[in-house]
Formats: structure tokens, C-alpha cells, sequence
């Protein structure tokens, strides 16, 4: 019964598809080489070279803390996970230090969506 | 009348809006702003405040308010009035009286900074000088005094300013508090300080209205917290705390330690106009500083 549904229209273009195999697989191995190659370079996959990786973190994390300070809204423990992940990056702990960093950054974050979050509805928390 | 009657003759939709313009444009100078009148809206804040705590704590006068969380919490209170048996401000009313009648350089005193030579003004403290464009605090008022005679600046937590603060605060003992909002500027300060007040914040996300008016009373972990209102009343106190005497500065910045906010700098401008809408909203209540705290 199954078969009565095949689009028989298509079947010329399958084989052409299947005939064009090696070529796909040229293509496969194209955009893993691409993905590996842009995934190294961002953040999130800095394990691969966590040294390097640690430090665009950490810059992001302060840069972001400094907003979020100047809007009055700095909290007190993310300034010490910064430093901490600076005292374990210069001891060579790279796992520790990206761990720390990354969590200064949440941090750094979520202050500075506390701080426009109050600009903008402070007055909900009025309860009267 | 020109105006008024070039505005009648548009279109009706655009009536409204001209008679809007022009009701500013009259007030521009008693302190209204695009039609508000900010002094009725403060006395309004005021009157809501206060109604707040009435309602939450109707069995407590009003004038308890200066007296912190004992007024709310019997059993707290009563060890308040044993330790007020032999207050522990004592030595620092002293010690700021001393301070307070010692010459600086150049021959002059605190006295010749201050209305009525220093005594009995605790209750006009903090005010908005519009020539400045700023909250003044007593305590910024005894600092700026002595950068005027040649005299660095003392800090502003705790030791000396503190037991200066209390020397004045006990000569006013009594006095009712009278902060008020005179013009647009000053509306503006309050209005941040307000903002304060209200804006959760510290990882926390606790603002001052959580802790001293929602849950006031209740407790947060050992501590019962205190009402908001009254809260300038009392300082500087003693706190057993701290072991010796402190501002409200100084107790601002513990309040954001606690809820894991970095403190902001003592006497700041976010610190003073917080002090000045809390002194507000504190109006008719009196000053009983300096006195002690848990």
C-alpha cells in the first residue's frame, strides 16, 4: 500500500541525487572542518584551548560588572569569582579558572538585567 | 487670551492638548510640571506610606515609630528599655559635645557653620540646597563646615563625625522632624531616593520596601526587621553590633551587604537622597537620636 504514495515524479531526481554520492561526502567533510573551525574560536568550546579562552570571558565579565556598577546595581560576590579565576588562569588551573569566569560573566549578566529591570519597574515594588 | 483663543479655533482634538500647554507654561515657576503639582503628590506619597503601617500595625501609635523595630516587637523592646537603663550613646553624646566646642585653626567652631549656633536643628536635616542642586546631610553639613575652616574631612561611618552627629541629634531630642520637597529639583532628588527604595537589587534581589515594609516584623533568619518609617529618626545609634556608634550611612551600606549588593559610597548622592525620602516620608515623627540598636 505504502508504494500507491511514491511520488514517482521524484524517482528520476533520486537517482540523480544518488548518482552525486561522493560529492556530498566532499561537502560533509567541508562544513565539519567549517564548524570545528568556528566553534575553536568562540567562548563556549574554550576548553579546547582554555588559556586563551579565558581571557575574552573575563573581559566580557568585567566589562559588563562595570555596567551594571555604574547603574548602582553591582553585587558583591561576582568582583572576587573575576579575581579568583585570575589567581587559578596565573596558577595554570585552566579548568578551574574558565569554570570561575564563566560564572563571574552569569553574574556580571544578571546584575545588569536586575539593574534595567528595576529602571523600568521599580515602581512595582511599591506595595501599597 | 490670543493664545486661548487660537487654540479653541482648531480642530476639537487639538483643544485639550493647547489648554495642557498653557496650564504649564502658567506654573512654570511654583514648582508644577507638566500639570503635576509635586508638592500634593509627595504629601500623597506620605500619607500612603504612613497609612501603610498604620494598617499593617494598627495597634501602634504613631509617634512608637522613632523608636525602630521596638516599637513593633514586645519582646525586643523590653530588652531595649533595660539597655536604655544605662544607654551606651552616653559616652559618645559626650565626646561629640567636646568635639563640638573645640576651636578649629582658625579660631572658629561648629557653631558658626550651623543655624542657631548647632543646637536644636537635627530635625531640618537632610534639606535640598537648590543653589547646590543637592541633598545635604547633617553629617555632609559638619564635613562641608570644616573643609570652610581649613579642616580635612572626617569619615563618615563611624568615630568622630558619628559622635559629633550625636551631640547635635540629643540637642534637637524632641524636635519633629520637618524634611520637606520645596521645588522641582528637589522633587527630582527624592524621587531617585524613591526609586532606591523601591528597586530590588544585590543577588538577593531584595529592595529596602521588602525587608521594612512587607515583612516588617517578621523575621529574616534571627533578626526581626524593623518598620521603615521612623528609620532616620534614631541615628546615629549605638549599635551592639558594631560595639560603638554608627551613621545611617553606615547602616545603609550593611542593609546592601546583606542582600549581597555592593554598599554605595557613605553620603554619595544615592545614599543622601535615599536619607531624604526616608526623612520625608518620616515627617511628624521626632527625633530621638542618638539611640541604640541591637
Amino acid at each position: 500500500m505504502a508504494r500507491l504514495h511514491v511520488n514517482k515524479l521524484s524517482m528520476p531526481m533520486m537517482r540523480k541525487v544518488s548518482s552525486e554520492k561522493p560529492m556530498n561526502k566532499i561537502r560533509l567533510l567541508f562544513f565539519i572542518v567549517l564548524s570545528i573551525t568556528l566553534f575553536s574560536s568562540s567562548r563556549i568550546f574554550a576548553g579546547a584551548d582554555v588559556g586563551t579562552g579565558v581571557k575574552p570571558i573575563l573581559d566580557d565579565a568585567q566589562m559588563t560588572l562595570s555596567k551594571a556598577a555604574a547603574k548602582g546595581f553591582e553585587w558583591t560576590t561576582t568582583r572576587k569569582l573575576i579575581a579568583d579565576a585570575e589567581t587559578a588562569l596565573t596558577a595554570g588551573d585552566k579548568d578551574k579558572s574558565l569554570k570561575l569566569a564563566k560564572a563571574a560573566l552569569n553574574e556580571a549578566e544578571k546584575s545588569l538585567v536586575q539593574a534595567n529591570y528595576a529602571k523600568a519597574h521599580w515602581q512595582d515594588g511599591i506595595p501599597l | 487670551m490670543g493664545l486661548v483663543k487660537l487654540t479653541l479655533k482648531t480642530k476639537s482634538g487639538l483643544i485639550l492638548p493647547g489648554l495642557l500647554a498653557l496650564s504649564c507654561m502658567a506654573n512654570a515657576d511654583t514648582g508644577y510640571k507638566s500639570g503635576l503639582d509635586f508638592k500634593a503628590m509627595v504629601q500623597q506619597d506620605v500619607r500612603d506610606f504612613q497609612e501603610y503601617f498604620k494598617k499593617r500595625f494598627s495597634q501602634v501609635e504613631f509617634s512608637e515609630y522613632k523608636n525602630g523595630v521596638y516599637a513593633i516587637d514586645a519582646a525586643s523592646r523590653e530588652q531595649w528599655l533595660e539597655m536604655e537603663d544605662f544607654p551606651p550613646y552616653e559616652f559618645a553624646v559626650d565626646d561629640g559635645e567636646v568635639l563640638f566646642e573645640t576651636p578649629f585653626a582658625n579660631g572658629k567652631s561648629y557653631a558658626d557653620c550651623f543655624a542657631n549656633g548647632g543646637e536644636s536643628v537635627r530635625q531640618n536635616y537632610p534639606y535640598f540646597d537648590s543653589k547646590k542642586g543637592e541633598v545635604i546631610t547633617l553629617e555632609l553639613a559638619i564635613n562641608n563646615c570644616r573643609a570652610a575652616n581649613g579642616e580635612k574631612p572626617l569619615a563618615y561611618k563611624k568615630g568622630a563625625l558619628a559622635v559629633l552627629s550625636a551631640y547635635m541629634a540629643s540637642t534637637s531630642a524632641g524636635n519633629v522632624f520637618a524634611v520637606s520637597v520645596p521645588d522641582e529639583a528637589a522633587y527630582q532628588a527624592y524621587s531617585e531616593g524613591k526609586e532606591f527604595f523601591y528597586s530590588k537589587r544585590g543577588q538577593l534581589n531584595f529592595s529596602c520596601a521588602d525587608c521594612h515594609m512587607r515583612v516588617a516584623g517578621q523575621k529574616l533568619r534571627a533578626d526581626i526587621t524593623s518598620p521603615a518609617l521612623g528609620h532616620p529618626t534614631g541615628f546615629p545609634v549605638y549599635r551592639a553590633k558594631w560595639e560603638e556608634m554608627g551613621t545611617l550611612h553606615r547602616r545603609y551600606a550593611g542593609c546592601n551587604k546583606n542582600i549581597r549588593a555592593k554598599p554605595l559610597p557613605a553620603q554619595g548622592r544615592a545614599y543622601r537622597n535615599l536619607e531624604y525620602f526616608q526623612s520625608v516620608m518620616s515627617q511628624g515623627l521626632e527625633v530621638n537620636g542618638p539611640s541604640s540598636r541591637k
